[in-house]
């Protein structure tokens, strides 16, 4: 409840706050918990920012961004360095978010997004979107456009685009992460893809410029 | 275009293809206008995302988010002790200078979600909730204030 | 979220609650954290804490006063993780519900004449010395 950023003791914050990620993980692992500290203020934002994009919920995202926090604590010693300690993470972050949105999935009734899911939906039917060359949104502008259109896609297209696209996973990692086959990931990037696509053009069609 | 056609040709701009599909792949392009327009679009989307993430910022202070995370790995799960009076030191300044001080130490622990209900100084009832956890309360008539701390050290 | 059915009125009893934090350490710059009243600083003075400081969180500060009448309750946000409802018993007293993180954390009835404060408090965290404490007081209309 309280401000803890100046209970800190400030020579070692600034010792620590110079450290590399390896380093302070290696503190972590001997039960440094301001080593811990720091890593979490490091990477709090893109891993809360992982859980946000799966899950389009604050609360969840915060609480489920924790949760990975906690749970990277008490499985700091099986890090073994062999991808990077914010790859890792956000590894955890994923893998909770899934566990979730499968929590989700079971509680919910059969509904159409799923039957969408499953058989392409309306995807399958769409007209090509044609890009348009010559259309250059400002950077800030087309992060909100994608933020929205990522809102609109059913959570398994979303989280397979995000895996795709966000994390660069391949296929294969894809669906070792979700638990399914190579080809349903390829069907749901497939169709979250051309999803996308539509929603984008639609976008510039509600704002004239 | 059938269905398998289309996922090759996105395992195509996904670089997911071996190199005699790639050919394949890349032949048909060559002829397909259909198949180009397909690709434009799935590689128009994979550009525009591609380091285009929605910034997203943590909507909380990053000293309660960590206070969360903190509390629950420094949880012990060991029987904690009990309190006992000379205790009172991790709250309270010596009484001497305070004037009358009444005050009453409750070492009970509260199973989760029932209350451990305790009556305490005169006029005052407190229920706790929080399992092990230890709850103080204490008064200065002449301050005119009651205090109920609770520590879940 | 339960606001209460009533209206304020003359009769209505009045509470404040305010957010202090209790540390040895020196004021932080975040710009929430203001320095403490004298007043209620003096009323703490039975606590062994060099500092203390109140959050003012502008999220919340709506959420300081508010107006009971008797037999209602409201709950208000204090923090991003605490939330407080308060019920008028009738005269001057009250009944405390503390709420962290959306769960039940303790019960208190107390009376609370005017000037007089409640403290409900405790510990930040295991390691370090530091309090949170929500001051309860009943003010003039």
């Amino acid at each position: 409840m309280a401000d803890r950023a100046s209970v800190k003791d400030m020579s070692k914050e600034s010792e620590q706050s110079t450290l590399s990620d390896e380093a302070l993980v290696r503190e972590a692992q001997g039960g440094g918990l301001n080593a811990f500290e720091e890593l979490v203020a490091r990477h709090r934002d893109k891993v809360y920012a992982r859980a946000f994009t799966m899950l389009h919920s604050e609360d969840e995202a915060v609480d489920l961004s924790q949760e990975a926090w906690v749970k990277a604590w008490q499985r700091l010693n099986q890090f073994q360095g062999d991808s990077s300690f914010v790859t890792w993470i956000t590894r955890i972050v994923i893998n909770l978010c899934l566990d979730q949105l499968r929590k989700q999935k079971r509680q919910r009734t059969e509904s159409i997004e799923q039957l969408d899911d499953e058989a392409g939906g309306v995807e399958r039917q769409m007209p090509i979107v044609t890009p348009n060359p010559t259309e250059r949104l400002e950077r800030e502008e087309l992060r909100q456009r994608i933020d929205r259109a990522l809102g609109q896609l059913s959570t398994e297209h979303r989280t397979v685009l995000v895996l795709h696209e966000f994390e660069e996973l391949e296929y294969k990692e894809i669906a070792k992460v979700m638990g399914c086959s190579i080809g349903t990931v390829m069907s749901r990037l497939f169709y979250a893809r051309r999803r996308m696509a539509s929603l984008m053009a639609g976008v510039k069609r509600e704002e004239p410029t | 275009m059938n269905i398998d056609s289309q996922l090759k040709l996105q395992a195509y701009l996904d670089g997911e293809l071996k190199a005699g599909q790639t050919r394949q792949v890349a032949e048909w392009l060559d002829k397909d206008p259909e198949a180009r327009a397909l690709f434009a679009e799935l590689q128009h989307t994979t550009t525009i995302m591609t380091g285009n993430e929605p910034p997203v910022k943590l909507p909380v202070p990053g000293e309660f988010f960590w206070a969360r995370i903190e509390r629950e790995i420094t949880a012990r799960p060991s029987p904690r002790p009990r309190y006992s009076w000379a205790q009172w030191w991790r709250v309270l300044l010596p009484l001497g200078a305070v004037g009358l001080l009444v005050a009453l130490l409750l070492p009970r622990d509260a199973a989760p979600g029932k209350a451990s209900s305790v009556a305490t100084l005169k006029g005052m009832e407190v229920e706790t909730y929080l399992p092990n956890s230890q709850v103080i309360t204490f008064r200065s008539e002449s301050e005119g204030v009651s205090f109920v701390w609770v520590d879940t050290r | 979220m339960n606001w209460g059915e009533a209206n304020a009125s003359a009769a209505d009893f009045k509470v404040r609650a305010q957010l202090i934090w209790g540390t040895d350490d020196a004021k932080p710059t975040k710009p929430y954290v203001k320095e403490l009243d004298p007043k209620l600083r003096s009323k703490l003075r039975l606590l062994k804490w060099r500092n203390y400081f109140e959050i003012k969180d502008p999220r919340f500060l709506d959420n300081q006063t508010f107006s009971l009448a008797t037999g209602v309750s409201k709950r208000v946000r204090i923090s991003e993780l605490c939330e407080i409802e308060v019920k008028h018993l009738g005269g001057s007293n009250i009944e405390v519900k503390l709420i962290g993180e959306g769960r039940l954390v303790q019960k208190v009835s107390q009376a609370l004449p005017k000037g007089e404060y409640l403290f409900l408090a405790g510990n930040v965290k295991e390691k370090t010395n530091e309090a949170w404490i929500v001051a309860l007081s009943a003010i003039d209309e």
